[in-house]
């Protein structure tokens, strides 16, 4: 790479000096940075006392005396509070965290991909107040073959699961359950088992049970967790749902799973550019077409942000960068 | 090779090596070699009639909201030209979440260029760990402003550009925009309050 190309960019201070910078900033100003102190604290602070809702596990509360505060201090920083559940709730390991004000929401964001998963040797599967040591099938193990692994051992999830493996930890990753499946498979009353150390709650109406009832019935009682649940493994025989949350999509989207066809015609641009890549006639998955094509498009090496819409008339596959989310 | 990829409009690269990478997105481009990092803005700087509007929208919304606000900026292929969106958002004091997204069709001749969002009055201008979550793992240009000082003072703004590699780097506001003093847009500002897109 040429150092000329610098005389067309524009140097940019690295961020180890404009910290200092900021600092000296702070100094100068410090009586009204102080007066401010409390206000930039919060923002990467929880407030005291706080709940905790843990993916499949359930939910946690939060006072002063669970990270041994002085009494009277009514915030805690986000990174103690992310330690402090890594260290003791082991299934948040594989998770991320959303924090707003006084509550914490901890759950798997991640979809997965493929037939197949690595485990590890030291890994766990949690879930559910469940927690299975995997040394004895570590490897790479196909979905179905560890849902008969797991159902050896009295876990019995829906033959449509799959899982994701994540600093030591396994969890399952659901398709949620579509509406015409409820509306055939469950009668009222029904159960819900809500996953973790929920009570089981029971819906029972007058007209037929569907997803909002479902869904209604979760956040009547657990408020904080409106807009955020989602339900699966229906059992019609045993005319029992589960359901849990998920602050992202957290669920197996049917872009992850979607291949495209490549074949020696098709166009594949990012936006205008119409890119050149050789690829070899297949189908792709949106992870594998980044993969492929990570040195053409800076973009490509975070998938996750990246859209493909498929034109398949014209055969034409575009790759657009997605907008973002949750600013705080 | 990379003059010949930056000259062509819109392209896009990526290369790395022991000594650093060079990072062209369509709009932008980050090259770092050794601990020189340099920045470039491909696509012409943005208005300043772009920048007054944003400012101006987010000095209402803390004014009467005191919360938080959140603007996007695009390249339109077709117009040749940037675009602002004010995307219909839910917003508090400590957040701003897009309610509805930009997706398919129009994304596919509207580049993202930049993402910016207000602190409202209550908070300085720096990068939670919200922010931090939702931009470091992107491609992208953010920017986070902060009218603690008062509505009616100079709004104080931080932008950096995000390498989609957990890292940063902080840029200036004349990387981005025309330098031109701020004046206040009413119009735009009671627009977008009309239009219902911030949602308390």
């Amino acid at each position: 790479m040429s150092n000329n190309l610098f005389d067309m960019f524009k140097d940019i201070i690295p961020e180890m000096e404009q910290e200092e910078s900021k600092e000296v900033v702070k100094k100068t100003t410090k009586k009204k940075a102080e007066t401010k102190a409390d206000a930039r604290k919060a923002k990467n602070h929880l407030l005291l006392p706080a709940t905790a809702y843990i993916q499949f596990h359930g939910k946690v509360e939060l006072t002063c005396n669970t990270f041994e505060l002085t009494p009277g201090e009514k915030m805690v920083s986000t990174d103690i509070v992310m330690n402090y559940m890594q260290n003791n709730y082991k299934i948040t390991n594989a998770m991320d965290f959303t924090f707003e004000k006084n509550i914490v929401f901890v759950s798997n964001n991640m979809i997965a991909d493929g037939d197949t998963f690595d485990i590890e040797e030291k890994d766990f599967f949690c879930f559910d107040g469940f927690e299975l040591g995997l040394s004895d099938i570590a490897g790479t193990i196909g979905y179905a073959d560890f849902l008969s692994f797991l159902k050896e051992n009295d876990i019995s999830l829906d033959e449509s699961t799959k899982f994701i493996s994540k600093n030591g930890v396994v969890i399952p990753v659901f398709n949620e359950t579509q509406g015409k499946d409820i509306e055939k498979g469950l009668l009222s009353p029904c159960t819900i088992n809500l996953y973790g150390s929920y009570e089981d709650l029971t819906v029972s109406t007058d007209e037929a049970i569907t997803r909002d009832v479902l869904v209604s019935k979760i956040e009547e009682i657990y408020t904080d967790l409106k807009g955020k649940v989602k339900v699966c493994n229906l059992s019609a025989s045993n005319n029992t749902i589960g359901a849990y949350f998920c602050t992202g999509s957290g669920s197996n989207s049917k872009s992850a799973e979607t291949k495209y066809d490549v074949n020696t015609d098709t166009v594949i641009k990012f936006y205008n550019n119409v890119l050149t890549k050789k690829m070899e006639n297949g189908k792709y998955t949106q992870k594998e077409l980044c993969n492929l094509l990570r040195n053409e498009i800076p973009e490509c090496n975070t998938p996750e942000n990246i859209d493909v819409k498929y034109l398949k008339k014209e055969n034409i596959i575009f790759l657009l960068i997605k907008s973002g989310g949750r600013k705080g | 090779m990379i003059s010949e990829i930056l000259s062509k409009p819109l392209s896009s690269f990526y290369q790395e090596d022991e000594n650093g990478f060079v990072s062209i997105s369509p709009c932008w481009a980050i090259k770092k070699r050794d601990e020189r990092v340099g920045f470039l803005l491909r696509t012409p700087l943005i208005s300043s009639e772009i920048y007054n509007k944003i400012v101006s929208l987010f000095k209402k919304v803390a004014q009467i909201y005191n919360s938080e606000c959140l603007a996007r900026i695009y390249w339109d292929i077709e117009q040749n030209k940037y675009c602002l969106v004010i995307p219909y958002q839910q917003v508090s004091m400590v957040s701003v979440v897009p309610v509805h997204q930009e997706y398919d069709d129009w994304l596919l001749t509207h580049i993202p260029v930049l993402e910016v969002h207000s602190h409202g009055i209550a908070y300085e201008p720096f990068w939670s760990y919200i922010d931090d979550v939702d931009e470091l793992p992107r491609h992208g240009l953010f920017g986070v402003f902060s009218f603690c000082k008062g509505i009616n003072e100079k709004e104080n703004a931080l932008y950096r550009v995000c390498s989609g590699r957990d890292e940063y780097y902080r840029i200036s506001k004349d990387h981005l925009f025309e330098d031109e003093p701020f004046t206040y847009d009413s119009s735009f500002v009671k627009s977008i309050l009309e239009q219902g897109r911030i949602i308390i």
